[in-house]
């Protein structure tokens, strides 16, 4: 996602260990992006900005454990998504509940109001799926992680994520079945 | 992978994918963060021959913090147990430590571990993954099966037929937990625990049933919720916690834990 890769996070890893602070405003740079969307598409909401800030300052600290032979990038999503998690708990379930799980979604150009609506529907029903579920489905789908990084960044196994990630589909579908249904027999 | 376009569900995913509004982290990141991190200390990789000095006194204190986290866990294990105890638990300000009571804990066997994220290999797989020095205590033998758990923390190996001295005891597990002190392996509601010594290093004798509880390299906190675990020795190894759960005599297992090799 990043284009300028250049010196590689390897590299700069290795600067930061060895005492060069400021390069790690290079991390920050390169990954605070996909940092910050991971935060908020795995429901850190309106914190979004403390969690990431929270998530480097702990990379950071835990920089000494990193395997330099590991990619730098799922490595600091895990960081992110505990932080994510340990946010969402620390606010307690009901409010974690009631605060939007996915970030607002912007009206397309070429979008029909109704086509709007359909994706802000969609957008709840992904929200709502238990949470388990959710994270997977948002990694996988939100996040285009690939298996083994969802289940890096998650802190579970693939077969875990394989059947969670089954699980969330096919419970996606029955919602999206049960509107069809609901506009067949109720708006026509 | 094989995407099916004709899935609505997919197709949707892929519409709420590129439509979701996530604005970019704020300019100030980069300056808080740097600010931040200003007054931790380097953090440097502890191998090596470099700095060989400060690595020793540096690990004196992990050990010491190692030693007042698991401390703290054991207070709140006691404290839980008495109808204050969550209450003083919040008043120490330890409120981010979840407390629950188990009811009617049964003493699971401790080979049955495959869940929460733990998977099987190898002893070698193992050594190659795990982000430390495996060891296996010589007393013991080749064990049964070795699993890996999540984030590659953790490596279990486990004795199905249990200690060879005292045959038809029931399995034997020991397990290598990686990270800093305060991410070490914890202990919670012992409501007995025997202070002891390995290898000159603190040590914690449990005897009682407990859950498991530990906290992994990134700071996430895990329960063991399939099982709770019987008689367990608990030390430290230089970054390393290692435990021994199923041996039932607190001499035998201090006769295992020097026998590491």
């Amino acid at each position: 996602m990043t284009i300028s890769q250049d010196p590689p996070d390897g590299e700069v890893v290795d600067r930061v260990r060895s005492g060069d602070r400021a390069a790690f405003a290079v991390l920050v740079r390169r990954h605070g992006g996909i940092a910050r969307r991971t935060a908020a598409v795995l429901g850190a909401g309106a914190d979004t900005d403390d969690v990431v800030q929270e998530a480097f300052v702990k990379a950071y600290r835990a920089l000494a454990s990193f395997r330099t032979d590991a990619e730098f990038r799922p490595w600091l999503l895990r960081i992110v998504a505990n932080e994510t998690r340990n946010h969402r708990r620390s606010t307690g379930r009901r409010t974690a509940r009631e605060t939007a799980a996915l970030p607002p979604v912007t009206a397309g150009t070429d979008e029909t109001t109704r086509q709007h609506e359909d994706l802000e529907l969609f957008r709840t029903q992904v929200g709502a799926l238990p949470e388990p579920q959710r994270l997977v489905v948002a990694c996988r789908f939100l996040l285009d992680l690939d298996e083994a990084q969802t289940a890096q960044v998650l802190g579970i196994s693939r077969g875990t994520v394989k059947s969670r990630t089954h699980r969330g589909l096919a419970r996606l579908r029955d919602v999206l079945t049960d509107a069809a249904e609901g506009v067949r027999h109720g708006r026509t | 992978m094989a995407e099916r376009d004709d899935d609505p569900v997919r197709a949707g995913l892929a519409r709420l994918s590129a439509a979701l509004r996530v604005d970019p982290p704020p300019d100030e990141l980069v300056s808080t963060v740097d600010a931040r991190i200003a007054m931790l200390p380097v953090p440097a990789p502890r191998s090596g021959l470099r700095l060989h000095v400060t690595r020793i006194a540096d690990r004196l204190r992990r050990h010491r913090r190692a030693a007042i986290a698991i401390a703290i866990a054991l207070l709140l294990g006691v404290l839980a147990v008495s109808p204050a105890g969550a209450r003083i638990a919040e008043w120490l300000g330890i409120g981010a430590v979840q407390i629950q009571q188990e009811q009617s804990p049964t003493i699971g066997p401790p080979d049955t571990a495959a869940a929460d994220g733990f998977t099987q290999l190898t002893l070698d797989e193992a050594r190659a993954r795990a982000g430390f020095p495996l060891v296996i205590p010589g007393e013991l033998g080749p064990p049964t099966r070795v699993l890996i758990g999540p984030g590659d923390a953790v490596v279990s190996a486990v004795w199905a037929d249990g200690d060879p001295a005292s045959p038809g005891s029931g399995a034997v597990r020991f397990d290598q937990l990686a990270g800093q002190p305060d991410y070490a392996a914890v202990k919670k509601y012992a409501q007995d625990i025997e202070f002891t010594q390995v290898h000159g290093q603190d040590a914690f004798w449990l005897r009682v049933p407990h859950p498991l509880v530990y906290v992994d390299p990134t700071g996430l906190e895990r329960t063991e919720r399939s099982r709770i675990a019987g008689p367990t020795l608990i030390w430290l190894d230089g970054p390393v916690t290692m435990r021994l759960e199923g041996v039932g005599a607190k001499e035998r297992a201090l006769q295992i834990a020097r026998s590491l090799g």
